[in-house]
């Protein structure tokens, strides 16, 4: 029995639970003979996956929930053998190329290629193209991105491409231009709180306090997938639910908080040191040093007080992160942003003392 | 000797024939000494160290080796400044043409007679003379004195020879000049000691003549007994009326014509030499005195000459050589030149210059004893008895003894009539002169002379100094002694072994406690040998580990044979040599035992497995464990197998790495001593010596940086310096103008050679370019320059001529090295810990600017590969010393967290692919490795621990029941297992498999309240885990069998009985789904074509053998029987068939 973010997943269109309207519009979309690329993207736990799934069904009907996971081997031009996992059914192929880091040129050429040079077998099938999922195209490289240009224009016959990413800003322009963008928002805390509701109900697991509901949405940064889990951590600690049922954190949450308390609490080298072993141990944890940086420049904004400052950590944050994506090495790039916020941290007090 | 002087006196006397018979060999001896002649010679050494010229004298203060108590306050040793300042005081008081500027002269006029002149009577001239002199005046108080005065007779009897006629006759034209020369005249009492000194130190030039001489002293010796003793009383009668209270009387019979001849020659070479080796003059053994040495050739002297002229001028040698080709050419030039009595004389003669004595000196009556006091008994060989009356020295009488010679050398024309030191000075300016001459003739063509292109001296190509200077026994050896004795008493300690005697040890008793109780522990080996067989011999190049092998092995009385990196050193082709070298005794060569260098060991290679080159090695030297303990059991049964010989000889290796893999199993075995650089001092004392020999003008600072330049390698060192020598003489031919030039800077001598900081740094080769090592650069990198500055003179140098372009020297330094990456991770990682000075961190987040830009470099070149960036990775480095340099030497940690890092990263990434895979397909999609640690995880690692009491299954309550189902159905779904395992200090413990648990450790939170540890609890959910395992196998059995016969929707609920197992395979979610496919599929065919027939399933090819045997057995009520074709997959090819349609 999975977890209830599985299990209560909706599985088409009609079965979502907010953004109706776009929802009827993907369906006419679907409906339609003439179906467009697609770059869908919003925030993480929105559900654009679930979304892409109900999009497949609409597309291809329950044969496209008949799922297998291959595992393909593509060889590098210097010879070295990647291994990839590939969800596929028989009419659409999901792969997440950013696995095999900077080799995903190779996987986005071969697969795609290979995808586009056979014709849908099946006479059946309600569509004559195929469906590539790209998750976390935004992890794309810039050559990998550049290499699945030209494919989806010349491949348009038989191949359709779903892309699924966080944000676009990492997507090259021109593949922007041959998509139809797809936004899907984060849930407002309403929505969030009406599924918790709903999944509740549906496990029988008593009632939910209205003010648990909220307070699970909002803690959950309008994440559902996050909601979810916690709702169900929070079943597992504590039932019958409690109105005021502590809601715990992540762990590498309430690790960075450490790490924000220790750079308030001093501003020097050696304090950098010891933050530089957090930050490893951070990144050791497998956490996406952007995630760290993010979080870290939110939880300290959360916690200085002054306005100005507020803006400028925020600012230096953007600066670290574009630095951070286009370095290799994660742990200077963290470094040089926790130093740069002691620095103007220290300024800051200094001033205020003056 | 003995107490009786007259009974010693007569048998020396007599001795002395004898040794003139005998010491063919040994000219020096012949001449000088009766019996005991060693004692003599030392003591007339300690008596005589005074006499030779003052320049001597100031340049070997140590040469009698004597610290003799002199009641003398003004040494005239102390200084030349001091020299000249005694000379200007005098020099009024005296006659000025008869003064040399040094404190003595003696001269013997024309007439015979023999004046000596002393600048100064209050002061001591030869202090230790004047003690001896002291000491013979108050009577017989000691032997040695005595012996003076035997010895003194003998040389009377050389002086003898000379004047006898016959013998010289008898030779060649040749040795007429060297028999004359050698002939020594005077045989006087004690107080001549000088002039003792100077007929013991005088050796016949030529060899060849000493047979000639010998005869000639034979006869001579037998005949002229007589005469002699007249002529001592001559002799003696005429000191006594010319010089009552000398202090020494010099005499040398001495031409001069042939004094003359010398000065004029010298006058022409310009350089006071050539009239030594041309005429062999009496100066000569003058100067030879100075160092007892017997010198026996030509070139000896011309040596020895180059040394005690102490000038430290190559052109020297040049004129010497010259000279030594026109000696013939000279010996004719007879005229007198006017300049001769103006110019130098060499400062053997300074001390005394000596006219032939005349025979009409009064007589003295030695027959009887005298009068005035203390005498010395003496026998003639007839038998007679002669006293010779010591000399009463008075000292008063001295300014009347310089008087009288200064009226005496009125009339006639002195010798030398400019001080010794203006001469030398008017020959340095003629040398310089000269020298430039011969550049000017050589720059403008000009080939007069070409005498001057020999001028070159020819040894330039010579030799390495590296080999010249090498040292040749124990005691040169450099670097830290305790090595070497240590190395030395190693071998030692083969000894017993190999020469059979014993060494001893010198320990201390602490040691020596410690020894036995190591031997108690340890066997003793019963040859002997010491605990560790091989040597090892460690360091950086050019510390002299091979010189120092071989001279400790020759020292021990070794034949060294040495295998070396030129050689092929496979284990095969190598074994037989070795065992040869160890085994086999050398016939033809030395007698001495071998004994094996392995040079650069750490080169050898690897490969071959049990044949290699180590692996034979170590077998060689463990060898005796093994075949004494044979030894020992096998005695008695004498056994026939083959046991190898053990090691009988040393083997010394050597390496640069200790540490190179290869030489991992040599290590254990051996005895590992490792080379340090030696010490500034030694280097520098070393390379001061050599300077001085080469006569490179030199300076302190210079060897300093010189030896910091090459890290203390001497080998290279000596390169550099020469090098530089035969640059600058080259570069002094070449450039006259700013030779010259120099010359009034005074920075150059007049030779231009000259080893200082600026030639040392124009000397671009001697910078070694050394890979330094990782923590030399960052130490270099984080140590601020003025603290650099007071640590070696080199980088004051280097300070002074690029101050400000430090990041050119930085990044040259971390280019040498290289490796970037590792570089920057110790900067990076020690950083913060410096001491340095900051404002609010700015020089941090500039510091991470460059680390970011680093970052952006590196990945360029990674991952677009634009290596052409590559070029300018250094210089980010660099700022880590504009940023953090401190004073104070801080302490360089190895980075190693970066790569600790790495690895928990790798191990935590794999648990969580692991996981991944074992996501079912569905949830595959939603949790990417992206997401999983940062949003699954942490409340997935809570809901896999719900409250449940540690209590037995049946105890359960129903609710409990619940929520252990519900995590039972999770952790099946995501194949998730608690393993039991038995931890280190025994305990079991349930550990959860994949051990997604350590994902979620944080340092400082950890997971105190997220998954429960008890014991209990998870096994009961592991227990529990199984049986579902096991009930939910059964159920898609049944399912499965219920399905075939289309019953499956009725016999359970399949989500629940199959979901796992057909999920993970993910072919078929859901058997309902599964089921509807089928009526979907079977409609058509491959073609399209709707089969009718087959209402079951060929999808269900997944389902395997075993349930096809069951499912057979079922149906075996019904009488068809089904053969079902069940490989391969294909519609177009099935066709059902009946079996009655084949038989």
């Amino acid at each position: 029995m999975a977890l209830w973010v599985d299990k209560h997943r909706p599985n088409n269109l009609d079965k979502l639970d907010y953004h109706t309207d776009l929802s009827a519009h993907l369906k006419k979309l679907c409906a339609s003979g003439d179906f467009p690329h697609m770059l869908v993207f919003g925030p993480s736990g929105s559900g654009k996956k679930t979304r892409i799934v109900a999009i497949l069904r609409e597309l291809f009907g329950p044969g496209s929930e008949k799922i297998k996971i291959d595992q393909r081997i593509f060889e590098t031009p210097s010879k070295r053998k990647l291994e990839l996992n590939i969800v596929s059914s028989n009419y659409h192929l999901e792969v997440n190329p950013s696995d095999v880091g900077n080799y995903d040129r190779v996987v986005i050429q071969d697969l795609l290629k290979e995808v586009a040079q056979t014709q849908q077998v099946d006479a059946s099938a309600q569509k004559r193209f195929k469906v590539v999922v790209i998750h976390e195209a935004d992890l794309l490289t810039r050559d990998a991105q550049a290499g699945l240009r030209r494919t989806m224009e010349k491949y348009m016959g038989n191949l359709r491409i779903i892309m699924c990413c966080n944000t676009t800003s990492k997507i090259i322009t021109p593949i922007q231009s041959r998509c139809l963008l797809v936004r899907v928002g984060a849930p407002t805390t309403q929505e969030i709180c009406k599924v918790l509701h709903k999944v509740v109900k549906k496990e029988h697991c008593g009632p939910l306090p209205e003010t648990l509901a909220l307070k699970l949405a909002e803690d959950s940064g309008r994440n559902l997938r996050r909601a979810l889990l916690m709702l169900e951590t929070a079943k597992v600690q504590c039932h019958p639910f409690k109105d005021n049922q502590e809601i715990p954190r992540m762990d590498w949450e309430d690790f960075i908080r450490q790490v924000t308390t220790a750079i308030l609490k001093a501003q020097t080298p050696e304090q950098l040191q010891s933050v530089r072993g957090q930050l490893y141990e951070l990144i050791n944890h497998c956490i996406d040093p952007t995630t760290i940086l993010k979080t870290l420049a939110k939880d300290i904004i959360d916690r200085v007080d002054a306005n100005d400052i507020k803006m400028r950590f925020a600012q230096e944050a953007a600066f670290y992160e574009h630095r951070l994506r286009t370095g290799q090495k994660a742990i200077f790039h963290l470094e040089a942003f926790v130093a740069k916020i002691m620095s103007v941290y220290k300024r800051h007090l200094m001033a205020m003392d003056m | 000797m003995s107490g009786n002087d007259s009974r010693t006196r007569s048998k020396l006397l007599i001795d002395s024939d004898d040794d003139i018979d005998d010491d063919d060999d040994d000219d020096d001896e012949l001449l000088v000494m009766p019996a005991g002649s060693q004692k003599m010679e030392l003591q007339i050494d300690r008596t005589f160290s005074v006499p030779f010229s003052l320049t001597e004298e100031l340049n070997q203060p140590n040469l009698d080796g004597r610290s003799e108590s002199t009641p003398t306050p003004q040494l005239p040793d102390t200084s030349a400044a001091n020299q000249k300042e005694v000379q200007r005081q005098h020099a009024p008081a005296l006659d000025e043409d008869s003064l040399f500027g040094e404190d003595f002269m003696a001269q013997f006029g024309d007439d015979g007679e023999l004046e000596l002149e002393t600048t100064d009577n209050r002061r001591p001239l030869f202090p230790r003379r004047i003690t001896l002199l002291e000491a013979t005046n108050g009577g017989h108080e000691s032997g040695e004195n005595e012996d003076l005065g035997l010895d003194r007779l003998s040389i009377s009897q050389r002086h003898r020879t000379k004047s006898g006629a016959p013998a010289v006759t008898k030779k060649t034209t040749s040795t007429h000049t060297a028999t004359s020369s050698t002939t020594i005249i005077s045989a006087i009492p004690s107080r001549f000691n000088m002039f003792n000194r100077s007929s013991i130190g005088f050796v016949p030039p030529m060899s060849q003549e000493s047979s000639q001489f010998e005869e000639e002293l034979l006869e001579m010796s037998a005949r002229q007994h007589d005469a002699m003793l007249d002529d001592l009383i001559l002799e003696d009668e005429l000191l006594r009326n010319e010089a009552e209270d000398l202090d020494d009387l010099l005499q040398i019979q001495y031409q001069e014509q042939e004094l003359q001849q010398q000065q004029q020659h010298r006058g022409q070479t310009q350089l006071g030499l050539d009239g030594i080796n041309e005429t062999n003059k009496r100066k000569h053994p003058v100067t030879a005195a100075s160092s007892t040495s017997a010198l026996t050739t030509i070139d000896d002297i011309d040596q020895f000459l180059e040394q005690s002229y102490a000038v430290n001028d190559t052109s020297l040698q040049r004129s010497i050589e010259k000279s030594k080709k026109s000696r013939l050419d000279h010996a004719s030039t007879g005229s007198l030149n006017s300049r001769g009595a103006s110019l130098p004389v060499t400062p053997s003669l300074q001390g005394l210059s000596i006219r032939p004595r005349l025979p009409e000196a009064p007589k003295y009556d030695y027959t009887l004893p005298p009068v005035t006091g203390s005498f010395i008994k003496a026998k003639s060989v007839s038998g007679q008895t002669f006293y010779l009356p010591k000399k009463v020295r008075v000292d008063n009488t001295k300014r009347s003894f310089v008087q009288q010679l200064k009226e005496n050398s009125q009339n006639r024309k002195p010798l030398l009539s400019i001080p010794i030191h203006r001469m030398m000075d008017e020959l340095d300016a003629e040398i310089r002169v000269q020298k430039q001459e011969a550049i000017n003739r050589l720059e403008y063509g000009d080939n007069d002379e070409p005498e001057i292109i020999d001028d070159v001296p020819k040894d330039v190509i010579e030799h390495l100094w590296v080999d010249k200077y090498r040292p040749k026994k124990y005691t040169d050896l450099m670097g830290d002694e305790r090595v070497n004795r240590e190395v030395l008493s190693w071998i030692k300690e083969w000894d017993q072994c190999v020469f059979g005697r014993k060494y001893k040890k010198f320990t201390s008793e602490y040691k020596q406690q410690q020894q036995q109780q190591q031997q108690q522990r340890f066997k003793e080996d019963p040859l002997g040998r010491p605990d560790r067989k091989v040597l090892l011999l460690t360091g950086p190049p050019g510390l002299g580990k091979t010189t120092m092998a071989h001279v400790i092995a020759k020292q021990a009385g070794y034949n060294v044979i040495e295998v070396n990196a030129s050689d092929d050193r496979t284990g095969a082709s190598v074994k037989g040599k070795i065992e040869a070298a160890l085994e086999i005794q050398s016939i033809l060569g030395s007698d001495k035992p071998n004994l094996l260098i392995i040079d650069e060991i750490d080169g050898v290679s690897s490969s071959g497995g049990e044949q290699s080159f180590i692996k034979l090695l170590v077998d060689m030297a463990t060898v005796e464990v093994a075949s004494k303990e044979e030894k020992s059991k096998s005695t008695g049964k004498k056994s026939k197998k083959y046991i190898k010989k053990p090691l009988m000889r040393p083997i010394i290796c050597i390496c640069n790495d200790q540490y190179a893999p290869v030489l991992r199993p040599l290590r254990v075995i051996a005895q590992i001593y490792q080379f340090k650089k030696p010490s500034i001092r030694s280097v520098v004392t070393r390379l001061q010596q050599i300077c001085e020999i080469e006569q490179i003008r030199s300076d302190t600072r210079a060897f300093g940086a010189l030896y910091e330049m090459t890290e203390g390698d001497m080998r290279s060192c000596l390169n550099t310096l020469q090098f530089i020598k035969n640059k600058s003489k080259t570069g002094a031919l070449s450039a006259t103008s700013t030779s010259t030039d120099r010359m009034g800077d005074g920075r150059w001598d007049s030779h231009g050679q000259g080893l200082t900081l600026e030639t040392l740094n124009r000397a671009t080769v001697g910078h070694k370019d050394q890979n330094k090592s990782l923590f030399s650069v960052w130490e270099e990198l984080f140590q601020a320059p003025y603290a650099r500055k007071a640590r070696s003179a080199l980088k004051v140098m280097e300070e002074d001529r690029d101050s400000l372009t430090y990041v050119s020297r930085m990044a040259s330094m971390i280019q040498t090295n290289g490796d970037y990456e590792k570089l920057m991770q110790g900067c990076f990682e020690n950083f913060p810990t410096m001491i340095f000075h900051d404002v609010a961190m700015s020089k941090v987040v500039e510091c991470t600017d460059w680390l970011a830009f680093y970052d952006q470099l590196n990945s360029k070149i990674t991952s677009n590969f634009e290596y052409e960036v590559g070029g300018y990775v250094a210089y980010t480095l660099v700022n880590f010393h504009r940023f953090f340099a401190g004073s104070v030497r801080q302490k360089i940690e190895y980075p190693r967290k970066d790569y600790e890092s790495f690895v928990a990263h790798k191990a935590h990434e794999s648990i969580l692919h692991g996981m991944s895979l074992n996501l079912p397909a569905k949830s595959q999609r939603h949790f990417r490795k992206s997401n999983f640690a940062t949003e699954l995880l942490s409340p997935f690692l809570r809901i896999l621990s719900p409250y449940l009491r540690p209590v037995n299954k049946q105890l359960i309550k129903p609710d409990e029941r619940l929520v252990l189902q519900r995590l039972v159905d999770i952790m099946i779904h995501f194949q998730l297992t608690f393993v039991q395992e038995k931890t280190e200090d025994g305990q079991f413990i349930y550990r959860l498999e994949p051990s997604i648990e350590k994902l979620g450790d944080f340092s400082g939170i950890g997971l105190k309240n997220v998954l429960t540890n008890r014991y209990a609890v998870r096994q009961l959910i592991a227990q529990e885990i199984e049986v579902e395992l096991v009930r939910r196998a059964e159920a898609v059995k049944e399912a499965k069998v219920g399905m075939f016969f289309g019953k499956g929707a009725e016999s359970k609920d399949p989500t629940n009985s199959l979901g796992t197992s057909l999920d993970t395979v993910g072919s078929l979610s859901m058997p309902k789904n599964m089921e509807q496919d089928n009526f979907e599929k079977e409609a058509v065919d491959f073609f399209g074509r709707t089969i009718v027939q087959t209402k079951k399933g060929q999808t269900d090819r997944s389902l395997d053998r075993s349930f096809m045997v069951e499912s057979e057995r079922q149906m075996k009520k019904k009488t068809r029987i089904w053969y079902k074709f069940n490989e391969g997959f294909s519609n177009a090819v099935k066709a059902k068939v009946f079996i009655s349609e084949l038989l």
